[in-house]
Parts: structure tokens; sequence; C-alpha cells
């Protein structure tokens, strides 16, 4: 048999372990343990299997991933999803559809320090829907405008899914994260463009709020100082060229941690939960991290990458076919799974393909950059999807007397607008450097 | 994505045997927690040292691995034990509930089973590290120490998949 | 019979370490063997695991053949990284044949799991900086940089400098953020971590000299896999491992040098050479290193004086 045809095998086993509800991390770890059996033998897996752990989780560079999590726990705890929201209400809130603006504004802004997705949905859903609620916004457009909103925690830097993907791809942390804050930027205004198009439409599913005193806007600005202030740091000093990702994360969580305290969000078993929070997070994705380590080393042994990407550069196919069918894989992928799943599962296979194929006469480091905002939109577009559309089960999970189907179709104007961003990506790769050049 | 929905632990369902183990993963967590806190402090003090006094912490790189590699695995028991690690449940929803109980249960067991291995061939990495004397390159820090608690994550984890089988099957048979 | 041997490293598929060397090591031994030898290569640890546990993985038969630095992790190889001590490497070729009969000599025993294919050093290190040039020892004063091992660490805190330590490829990064004013590693790896574009001063030892510092290098392979083979195929490995070999990948490392500073000079990095007699002051600072070396090796119970010597001996006799 092919190195080609085993790994195909094993790659079926390992959906297959999915499909019968096994962890995800486990289901790699698995069928990679099966597949390097048959290509290595027992032997050398047991053996391997005494290193692998403390190789896959001593990475420097991995360290932010754990960090950023804490930091994201400390910022959920300070309180501060709320007063972000209560300063977009205060400024825009009188706009047609414009607490839903603040809402999503809310998420940038959260999103600029916190890592990931899911907790800034969960966060801004907790802050936002009782308030779009009693504002008389339809369930639908409030909950699908948190749920896309919370895409927003991982597409502005700091992103868990970015600095895996500079791991797997030996890639520069700190220009990933510059090159993904304009296209983020995009992502916050594209979202606020549908809702303003939406409460035009039918304006009744968003009306407007009643606007405020110059003096109360302001008093809401400044409560937000303490975001601003750990962005600058943190985001600032990797930008600026003061921290590596590591300190600022360090810096960032130690600065959360501050303000939290202070703001009374540690007290009681406010602290632990951050800790448990962190921790339930932390060994999600580590024990996924561990899987993929075992799968992929069994992939390389059998040479598929390799095999792969000569083949389908091969193949003739023109360059914008082969980035169209990989965009279409992770979107049906992204039904189904998990945004870092997918990148650990398919970027040792794509990434290969996409360095062995020109696009625009990309030079090897931008055209990393590019591809890697590229994939991470598109992995994201998977937490809104169904039937596996994770922020929109956490905003389910608040909002129980929406039907979940109502959430979906809220999404689909949301969807448009990311595949829109999707094609502009594509299309103009220096939207991804653009903050790079500065 | 990166995020997690967890289910609260109550321990007070349970036996006394089950809430220890409750207890003790919840214990490594905040181990966890503390462990990387120190490692942000350290960070912290590394970049005062270098800007102010031009010396940064000697080895300060080599801690902060060793620190992640042990926060990480004592993590993992009490993600396993709030039943946070993912599963994709798409093609099983309409299977009835029953159904889904013994396939949870079989991939507990198989969890659990490959923690074992994990933790059984961690021990058997650390022997062989303190055999051979490896340290880290600069400040020397001793490789197997990094193991002990890793090892032991991977047997509180097996332990944690076991618990969370047993209460599955127990949710089947009721 | 055909035998297969996956060899694996942690260089970049297109570095001189996997170019120069150990592809053309496998042709070598696949010509040798009338083919009946073959390798598979994996750079950039495709094959899973971290570069500190390159030699455990051939040690333990998780690969065949590796190329590692033995002073990645500390205390294990103590004897070999007397030839990274300050001033005791020559040009790499005469110096990896020293290293080599010194390693199936007297440090017999470090390697005895695995099967030595060679050992080897890299060209002479250079000190590139970032805001002012290192010409006297008192330049090096409150810099921080950044040491490839522990003996270069040693070296430098003994020079005045400030040792940092981090992975190679965290250098750029370091670099541009000021967390290093700059790094100590040969031409050949310079312009991989992009120093060219982010140095702009190149301290460069006089070559009649003895280098400041070098990096061992060792290339093992797994011994029962080594046993497994038939007599004819183990003395095709036989000749292509030893001295010759060591020489061999010694001197590939070290011309490797040459069309690297070419391009560190092109990016109008300036060199600047340091004087055999200023040489002969850091030389003298750092002599403690050596004793403590000694002293090290003789707590360990080995007469560290004596096997000092014999490096030291072993260099003078392979440099012509
Ligand atoms: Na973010
Ligand atoms: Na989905």
């Amino acid at each position: 048999m092919t190195g080609v045809e085993q790994g195909a095998v094993i790659g079926v086993l390992m959906l297959a372990l999915l499909a019968l509800r096994v962890h995800i991390g486990i289901a790699m770890l698995a069928a990679g343990s099966i597949g390097y059996v048959w290509v290595s033998g027992l032997g050398p897996l047991l053996k391997y299997l005494q290193s692998a752990v403390y190789a896959r989780y001593s990475v420097y560079d991995l360290s932010v991933v754990p960090l950023f999590l804490l930091m994201g726990q400390f910022a959920t705890h300070g309180g501060l999803s709320r007063a972000l929201f209560q300063a977009g209400n205060a400024l825009i809130g009188h706009w047609r559809g414009g607490m839903a603006m603040a809402a999503i504004s809310a998420c940038a802004g959260f999103g600029a320090i916190c890592g990931s997705s899911l907790a800034t949905a969960a966060t801004m859903g907790q802050v936002a829907l009782p308030e779009l609620r009693r504002q008389r916004y339809s369930p639908r457009l409030a909950t699908a405008a948190i749920a896309a909103g919370g895409t927003l925690g991982i597409l502005i830097p700091p992103s868990v899914p970015l600095v895996i993907y500079a791991i797997l791809t030996e890639q520069n942390i700190a220009k990933l994260f510059m090159a993904a804050f304009v296209p983020g930027i995009i992502a916050a205004v594209g979202y606020m463009v549908v809702i303003g198009i939406i409460a035009r439409v039918s304006p009744e599913q968003a009306p407007a709020g009643a606007p405020l005193p110059w003096s109360q806007r302001l008093r809401a600005l400044v409560e937000v100082w303490p975001v601003v202030l750990i962005f600058l740091v943190v985001i600032g000093g990797i930008y600026g060229g003061i921290f590596t990702p590591t300190e600022a994360a360090s810096i960032g969580a130690l600065a959360t941690a501050f303000v939290a305290w202070r703001s009374g969000g540690l007290k009681g078993r406010g602290f632990l939960e951050c800790l448990y929070g962190t921790a339930a997070a932390t060994g999600m994705i580590f024990l996924i991290m561990l899987g993929a380590d075992i799968l992929n080393v069994f992939l390389a042994l059998t040479m598929l990458p390799k095999e792969l990407a000569a083949w389908v550069t091969g193949l003739g196919i023109p360059p914008l076919g082969i980035l169209a069918t990989i965009i279409l894989i992770y979107l049906v992928l992204g039904c189904i799974m998990d945004s870092l799943s997918m990148l650990l599962l398919t970027i040792p296979i794509f990434f290969p393909i996409i360095m062995g194929t020109d696009f625009w006469g990309l030079a090897d480091d931008p055209k990393a950059i590019w591809f890697g905002i590229l994939a991470l939109m598109v992995v994201e577009i998977g937490l809104i999807t169904p039937p596996v559309g994770m922020n929109v089960f956490i905003i389910s999970s608040m909002a129980r007397d929406v039907p979940m189907i109502e959430t979906f179709k809220g999404i689909v104007p949301f969807l448009v607008s990311d595949l829109l961003r999707v094609l502009l990506i594509v299309f103009v790769p220096s939207v991804a450097r653009v903050a790079l050049k500065l | 994505m990166a995020d997690v929905i967890v289910d609260e632990v109550h321990s007070h369902h349970h036996g006394p045997a089950g809430r220890l183990l409750i207890a003790t993963c919840k214990a490594f967590a905040v181990g966890a927690g503390i462990l990387l806190i120190l490692m942000a402090a350290m960070s912290l003090a590394s970049i005062v040292g270098r800007t102010f006094l031009g010396k940064p912490i000697l080895g300060d790189y080599e801690l902060v691995q060793v620190l992640c590699a042990v926060a990480v695995s004592m993590s993992l028991p009490y993600c396993q034990i709030a039943r946070g690690h993912v599963i994709v449940d798409f093609f099983t929803t309409r299977m009835p509930a029953s159904v889904n109980r013994v396939l949870d249960v079989a991939a507990g067991l198989l969890l659990a089973g490959l923690a074992f291995v994990v933790a059984w061939r961690l021990a058997i990495g650390m022997v062989d590290l303190k055999r051979t004397g490896d340290a880290s390159m600069l400040i020397g820090f001793p490789t197997w120490v990094a193991y002990a608690p890793m090892v032991l994550s991977f047997v509180l984890l097996g332990l944690a998949a076991l618990f969370i089988a047993r209460d599955d099957l127990r949710k089947g048979v009721a | 019979q055909e035998v297969t041997l996956k060899v694996h490293h942690w260089g970049s598929p297109k570095s001189p370490q996997h170019v120069s060397m150990l592809v053309p090591w496998c042709e070598k031994v696949a010509k040798d063997s009338n083919n009946r030898i073959k390798c598979d290569v994996f750079p950039s640890m495709q094959l899973g695991g971290s570069p500190p546990q390159l030699y455990d993985q051939a040690k333990d038969g998780v690969v065949d053949v590796i190329f590692t630095i033995p002073g990645y992790t500390a205390g294990r190889f103590p004897l070999i990284e007397a030839f990274e001590l300050p001033f005791m490497a020559t040009t790499p070729e005469a110096t990896s044949r020293a290293a080599w009969e010194f390693a199936s000599t007297h440090a017999k025993d470090e390697f005895k799991e695995t099967k030595l294919i060679a050992v080897n050093v890299n060209g002479p290190c250079n000190v590139y900086t970032v805001k002012q040039p290192v010409r006297t020892q008192a330049d090096f004063k409150g810099l921080k940089l950044r040491a490839p091992n522990r003996q270069t660490s040693s070296m430098l805190a003994m020079l005045g400098a400030t040792p940092v330590g981090m992975p190679l490829p965290g250098i750029p990064e370091g670099l541009s953020k000021g967390v290093i004013d700059g790094a100590i590693v040969p031409y050949e790896i310079a312009p991989s971590i992009k120093l060219d574009e982010l140095t702009k001063f190149v301290a460069e030892t006089d070559r009649t000299q003895p280098a400041m510092c070098a990096t061992i290098f060792a290339t093992a392979m797994n011994l029962a896999k080594y046993q497994s083979m038939p007599a004819d195929l183990r003395a095709v490995i036989d000749r292509n491992s030893g001295l010759e070999t060591s020489a061999m990948f010694g001197r590939t490392q070290g011309d490797a040098d040459v069309p690297a500073r070419k391009k560190i000079a092109e990016a109008g990095v300036k060199i600047n050479v340091i004087p055999a007699d200023e040489l002969n002051r850091w030389r003298k600072a750092t002599d403690a290193l050596d004793d403590q070396w000694a002293a090290a090796i003789t707590a360990k119970g080995q007469d560290g004086k004596a096997l000092l010597q014999a490096a030291r001996d072993l260099v003078k006799k392979h440099t012509k």
C-alpha cells in the first residue's frame, strides 16, 4: 500500500471515530497511533510517546495560548464587556440598529484583549442580549448579531488559532497578528453594515434608541480606559517591537487580573472561576494538540503531504481553482468541526500545496501570512454555520425562548458579509498586509 | 474557537471517592493557573530586568518552556471532569439516547485507556531522563522533574475519564 | 535484503546540513550498497519531538539516524563539550577529526548507546550586533547577547556581556524587540535568521587564531538497526562513518560560511576583524572556563585536566 493510501485509510478511521462521539483529540490520537504502528511498528510508537507530550507542550511560543486564555477569563470577570457595550451604546445607540452595532463594536473591543470567540460571544451575550431584547430588537437579529460578533474574538488579534497556524508553519506570530488587524476591522465594519441594511429594510427588527447627552457619552467612554490601556500595552507592545508575544500575553494577563481585582470581579469564587475556566479551555486545546501531533507525524511518515502537494501542483489546475477547493473544504468541515481541530488537521496538508503554487506573484513569507489570514477567516465561519455552530449554541443557551433555527436564519446576512470579505482577501492580498507595511 | 462549554462540577452527587477525585482535578486546575501566573510574573521580571538593569533572567526561555508543559498537562483532568472536551455529535443526534450513552461510555473508556498508556510511557521516559541526566541548556534544569507532574496529570485524566464514563453508564441505566 | 533508514534532523530542507551533508551522505550510502540501503530524510523535525530529544530518538529507535547538537541537553555529553570551550577549535575540518578521535576514545561512553556516525564542529562564531560594533573586550560590557551553547554563554559572562538563552528561531524577533542586542553564530546560519537585515556589525576573529567558539554536532544511528543489518551492509555504514565522514561534515559546514559571509557583506553589514593581540586578552579573560570544565569532569570521577589536554593535543595533531 502506498503512503497516500495508508493516509486515506487512517483518515477515514479518524472521521469514523469522530462521528461516533469520540473526543476530537482522542480520535486523532487513536487513529494516528494505529497509523504510526502500521508504518513504524509498536516499539517506536511506545518510545515516541515517552517524549512526545513534553515536546508538544514545552514550545516557548505556545505558552501564549494559556496566557491569552487566562487574560480572557480575567477580562470576562472584570466587567470589561459591560463597559465596552455601554460606551458603544452611548455613542451610536440612537442610530437605527445602533444598539446592535454597539454590541458588534463591543465584541471587536473585547476581541482586542481576548483570544477566543466563544468567550467573546458568551460575555457579550450576557451583557448585550437582555438590553437588545428590552429595546424590542427582533429575537432573530439580536441573537444572530451577537453570535456573529463573537467571531471577532478571534478575527481581531490576539487570536489562538493564529498562534497555532504560526507554529505549524514556522511563521512570525507578531506579523500574523499585525496582518489580521485590518481584515478584523473590516469584519466588524461589515457586520455593522449588515445591521444597518437590515434596519433599513425592516425597521421593526431594529428600533433606534434615545440619544444621550454628551456628558453621559463621555462618561461611558471614560469607563473603557482599562481596555484601551491593556490593548495598547499588549498589542501595541507586540506591534511596536517592545515585547515578544509571550511577554505581551504575560503583561496582559497580569494587567487584566489587576483590573478584575479592582472591579471586585475576583471576589468570592471569582478568582477560582477564572482558573477553572482557563484550565478547561487549555485542557481542551492541548488534548487536541497532542492528538494532532501523533496524527501529523504519522502523515509525515507516509509522505502523504509531500506527495499530495506534488500531485496537486502537477495537475495544472489554475491556482484559484486550488484555493477555491481548499476554501470549500474548510466551509464544509466547518459545518461540523471546530476551527482549531480543522487547522491542526489540514494545515500540514494544505500548506505545502499553497506554498508550491503561485498566487499573485507573492513571495514565500507574504504568501504564508496571507493564507493564514484567509484560513482563519474561513474556519471562523464554521462557528456560525449549521448544524454545529458553537457561537449560535452558546447564544441559544442564553435565549431559550428563541428557537435556534431563528438564530441560524438571522445569521445568513452575516454569512454573506463573511463570504464577501473572504473574496476581498483572496483577490486583494494586500489587505492582509496593510498593517505590516506601516 | 479555542473555547469550551463546561458543565458545572457538582461534588455533592457523588460518594467520597468521587468527591476526592473532583477535588483533585480542581486542585490541579488551580495549580496550573498559579503556574501560569508565576510564568507571567517571571516574564515581567525579565522585562524589567533587561530594560532597567540590562540583565534579563538567565534561562527565562527555558523556564517558560518547563512551566508551560507542566501547567498545560495539569489542566487536562479538570477539562475532562467538567466534560469540556469537544465531540462531534452531529451524526448521532437522531439516534436513541441509549445508543448515545453507549457510545459515550466507549469513548470515555478509550480516552481513559490512552491516557493511562501515555502516563505509563511518560513514567518510563522520566526514569530514562533521570538516568541520562538530561537537563536544559543554559541553567541545567533537570528535565525529569517536569515529567513528574505530567505523569500524575495523565493518570488523573484517565481516572477522570473512567469516572465520567461510569456516570454516563448510570444515567443510561436510570 | 533492503534497508530503509529514517533520517531525522531539525534543519530546514534548504539548510546546508540537509542539502550538502545528510542528503549526499545518503546518496553515498545508497551508491556504496548498490541501492540496498535507502534513506528517507525528514527535515524540520517532521517526525515529531523537539531538537533536544533527537539523540534519544536514535537511541530508542523512534527513527534510525539523527543529526543533532549534543549541547542542547546540558550534562548529558559533558566530555565532548570540551570542543565548545573558547579558543579550542581551529578549522572545522581539523577540529572535527580531533572531535571524532576524542569521541571514539576518551568519550566513548557518552555515545555508547548508539552507533556513532560522525562528530563535527561548524565554522568559527562571530559576534553580530545591532547598535555598536564589538572591537575590544570593553565593548562587550552591557551587551545582551544570545549564546548558542552553555560554554559560550559562560564565556560571554566572563567577557562582561549578559548572555541570553533563546532558541535559534527566536533570534530575529529577539533582535527586533531589543530582547537581545546581538547574537553569536557562525556565518553559515546568519542569513537564515535574517542577521543580514537585522544587524549592522560583525566582529570576526582573526582566522589564523583558534575560534572564539564553535558548536559540536553529532550524527548517530540506532544501535539495534545497525546490528540487524547483514555484515556487508554494516560494512557500508562503517565505511561512511568515522574520521573521514566527520571531517567531511565539518568541512561542508565550514565551507557554507563562504557564500554566507559574502551575502552578509553585500547586505552592508560592517565586518571588522579582531586581531590576535586583542583575542589574546579575551582568551586570558576566559581562561577560568577551561579550569571550570576540568573541575566539573574531575568531580564526576575522571581526570579533567588530562582530558582537556588530550582534546587540545588532538586538535593540534589534526591541524596542519
Ligand atoms: Na482576539
Ligand atoms: Na458550523
